[in-house]
């Protein structure tokens, strides 16, 4: 129910009463008094939200064919705009990297060696590569390409447990990543069940 | 495998979440086969086990933006796109104005979903997120703009009539209630033909009705009181006559003889 009316535009309104759970009369009542100069485009809503699902079980005529045929030249040239020269990678900060992280139970310092180049694509499963495909909303071919530039310097201040030499610049398999960041044995195991590239 | 999670906000400020069902049913539907993917994307009966929510075809076709190339992909598409057209009414053979009318509903709903896709894939952001939590509703709310645009375009305007129709108002009761017979109403048959019924009204009496079935009155001595009359802004006596002649027309539906 809206419990503050305030002065909202139709398609405020609409994407209110969208959201409620239940689109009976007297939730319509309540919205048509909140908002009464949207009245009828409500009632009509409500109206339509009341009706069964409608399911056009008829062949389909060869007008729509050709509308669906036409639609998809359409949406094939609505070609993805990407800004020239940017590292996909870099996205991995913030909350799409912790999402990552705990999605595949890694800890941050993994996430952040794919962040800066130093996992060989080569070494990287299906699986995660496909997380870090749909993370990044990126078809798998663009992440590998992306994984294959030279790697960023580390961030001064950093440590691993490997030991390695801070700001060494090289790529390593992601179960090396793994054993430097200290994931058992078990749990590496469970992460790199699958095929590489 | 990780499901990308919806970024539009309510206007609460929280995040919108797709239904308890469709979330794991992505997550096992991302390891499938693409074939067998395409498969179950291809039944088009709601109540098979193995039929394909459109959020989720939806979520797919959005997941890849970048692969178009796919013949699979473009598959996927068209069985999205096929079923947004299956879902808004067409015309009848009869032609008539109101079928018409459905013709350019029909089309306006498709071409603007089709026109959010795009853009969508061009420029992902968060406007087809609602598709994917309420995927029938969403393409409900398409069809309100669709249709309240065909109808000015038309200009359709309601005329206020308040001449008596001569039907009692206790007659009008009975059949108003007669036609909220919870025993025909659970006849999924039945109650699509009413709808259809309904919506085949002209504007004002169809809102009428719509509005006596969902339990509201036409008028109130308390002038607090929404009333069909006070939201259609119009008197109580024009409300009625659109209530009797609504009736009149669905009354048909009760006497399958006079339904031709």
């Amino acid at each position: 129910m809206t419990a503050n009316p305030l002065p909202l535009t139709l398609d405020a309104v609409l994407d209110l009463f969208q959201s409620e759970g239940v689109h009976d009369g007297d939730v319509l009542r309540q919205y048509v008094e909140d908002y009464p100069q949207y009245a009828t485009q409500l009632i009509d809503f409500s109206q339509l939200l009341a009706a069964p699902e409608h399911e056009d079980e008829s062949p389909l005529l060869a007008t729509d064919e050709s509308r669906i045929d036409a639609a998809w030249i359409t949406h094939k040239a609505a070609t993805p705009s990407e800004p020239a020269g940017e590292d996909p990678l870099a996205r991995l900060t913030g909350d799409i990297g912790k999402d990552l992280a705990r999605k595949l139970g890694v800890p941050r310092q993994v996430i952040t060696c794919l962040r800066e180049h130093r996992v060989l694509a080569s070494s990287l499963p299906d699986t995660i590569l496909g997380n870090l495909s749909d993370a990044l909303d990126l078809p798998r071919a663009h992440v590998i390409a992306a994984m294959r530039q030279p790697p960023i310097p580390m961030t001064a201040g950093r440590s691993y447990k490997s030991g390695r030499p801070p700001g060494s610049a090289e790529q390593m398999t992601f179960e090396q990543i793994l054993i430097d960041a200290g994931v058992s044995e078990a749990d590496r195991s469970k992460l790199l069940a699958g095929s590489g590239e | 495998m990780l499901i990308v999670p919806l970024t539009k906000r309510k206007a609460d400020g929280t995040l919108y979440q797709r239904p308890d069902i469709i979330e794991p049913l992505l997550a096992g539907l991302a390891n499938l086969p693409r074939n067998v993917l395409l498969e179950r994307a291809r039944i088009r009966d709601r109540k098979h086990p193995d039929y394909l929510p459109s959020e989720c075809l939806l979520y797919f076709v959005r997941r890849s933006r970048r692969d178009n190339s796919d013949a699979w992909f473009e598959q996927l598409y068209k069985i999205l796109i096929e079923r947004v057209l299956r879902s808004v009414p067409r015309a009848e053979i009869s032609k008539d104005s109101s079928s018409l009318s459905n013709e350019r509903i029909r089309n306006a709903v498709f071409d603007r979903f089709v026109e959010m896709l795009a853009k969508d894939r061009k420029e992902p952001d968060d406007k087809l997120d609602f598709f994917e939590v309420r995927f029938d509703l969403a393409v409900k709310r398409l069809r309100l703009d669709a249709q309240d645009r065909v109808w000015q375009e038309e200009s359709r305007t309601a005329s206020l009539d308040d001449e008596s129709s001569g039907t009692s108002d206790d007659a009008a009761q009975a059949t108003t209630t007669s036609l909220l017979d919870a025993e025909l109403l659970s006849d999924p048959l039945f109650r699509t033909r009413f709808h259809r019924a309904i919506e085949a009204l002209p504007i004002e009496q169809r809102r009428t009705i719509h509005l006596l079935l969902s339990g509201w009155q036409i008028d109130s001595s308390d002038p607090s009181v929404m009333t069909i009359a006070k939201a259609l802004n119009c008197s109580e006596k024009t409300v009625r006559n659109y209530r009797d002649r609504a009736l009149k027309a669905l009354g048909a539906l009760f006497n399958p003889g006079d339904d031709q």
